[in-house]
């Protein structure tokens, strides 16, 4: 006879699942069947066994060992590193996708002005501009910030989740 | 007042306020379930009671991450495992030799336990046969107050997987001990 769908059942039984009605049922079949009798007796009696099973105890300067560590090292503050990274971050993307959005064509056609006046005095700035390209630093400064946002969300939310999915943290 | 009257979110409340030495009282009432999860997961007294106290010191400096609307059990058990599980990786070649060592002698440990009629020795022995996982799931499900629900959330497993899983570790033990009776009854 397979027993196997009757396992479930048992252990529901002893755990005191089932119902007063399939309880009955159950009970009977276990009484007219000696196959399914030894596993209910085996299923109990570990049932048994392991729920009154005393809890292991650790050495006995285990709570001193413990406070001596705990003497030496500081409470964490609710303040979080990964929160912080996680805001500046969150910050800088919003920046990059303003950026994007609404300043970048201002960025492509950005160029420095003509002439710039000092304490009354115009500067040529001709000299300047063939020496600055605004353009590509609009751009370059964008690629360093798409660069440093990957990095903070492979900190702050990528290593943490894979992390936990791994049981290391806390 | 007593630590003892004591509830843990008091007794957090109070550590993080500045009394370092209340955390004394949460180690205390937590020590045995905490070593008797780990002794489990890792079946060597000396790495279990290294892992529990290492549970207890990451649980001391994060205590001011604790949710106070959760169960401090709930969160202690799960540094816990995870805690024991670490340990367990750090020291899988030590353990493979141990399992060998263990396989070798268990027939003669078992007809040991069953002739002085120790079931809890037995019992015990039984746990250790079985998985990591499956032993940590049954020594959850043994312990007091806790739900389904919140054995998932220790263990990280989704509740109907944690079921599955908790069904076969029983369904197996069930199976190891009937075994034995069986090889007891042959050799009166």
């Amino acid at each position: 006879m397979n027993t196997d769908r009757y396992t479930g059942q048992i252990l529901d039984l002893l755990d005191g699942k089932l119902s007063d009605e399939k309880k009955n049922i159950l009970l009977k079949e276990i009484q007219a069947n000696p196959e399914l009798q030894a596993v209910y007796n085996s299923l109990k009696e570990t049932h048994e066994e392991i729920a009154s099973l005393p809890l292991e105890s650790p050495g006995p300067h285990f709570t001193s060992r413990v406070m001596d560590q705990v003497a030496l090292v500081p409470v964490n503050s609710p303040f979080s590193w990964q929160g912080l990274i996680l805001f500046v971050g969150v910050l800088l993307c919003l920046l990059i996708t303003m950026l994007y959005m609404g300043r970048l064509p201002a960025l492509e056609l950005a160029t420095l002005p003509e002439e710039y006046t000092l304490l009354n005095n115009s500067i040529s700035m001709d000299w300047l501009k063939q020496v600055i390209n605004v353009k590509m630093i609009g751009r370059v400064l964008l690629f360093i910030s798409f660069v440093l946002a990957m990095f903070i969300f492979d900190q702050a939310v990528l290593r943490p989740f894979f992390q936990r999915k791994k049981g290391y943290t806390v | 007042m007593d630590v003892d009257q004591l509830t843990d979110i008091d007794i957090i409340a109070r550590v993080l306020s500045g009394e370092k030495d209340l955390f004394k009282g949460l180690v205390e009432r937590y020590q045995d379930y905490v070593y008797t999860l780990a002794l489990r997961i890792l079946k060597n007294k000396a790495e279990a009671e290294e892992a529990a106290q290492d549970t207890f010191i990451k649980a001391y400096k994060s205590l001011a991450l604790f949710k106070k609307e959760a169960k401090f059990s709930t969160w202690i058990y799960r540094i816990a495992c995870n805690t024991a599980i670490s340990y367990r990786r750090k020291w899988k070649k030590h353990e493979n030799i141990d399992i060998i060592k263990i396989s070798d002698n268990k027939a003669d440990d078992i007809r040991d336990s069953v002739e002085y009629g120790d079931k809890k020795r037995f019992v015990r022995q039984a746990i250790d046969s079985l998985s990591q996982e499956e032993a940590m799931l049954i020594t959850l499900f043994y312990f007091k107050d806790l739900s389904m629900e919140e054995i998932s959330s220790i263990t990280s497993l989704k509740v109907s997987t944690a079921k599955v899983k908790l069904f076969r570790a029983r369904k197996k033990l069930g199976e190891v001990l009937r075994h034995i009776l069986k090889e007891e009854v042959l050799n009166l």
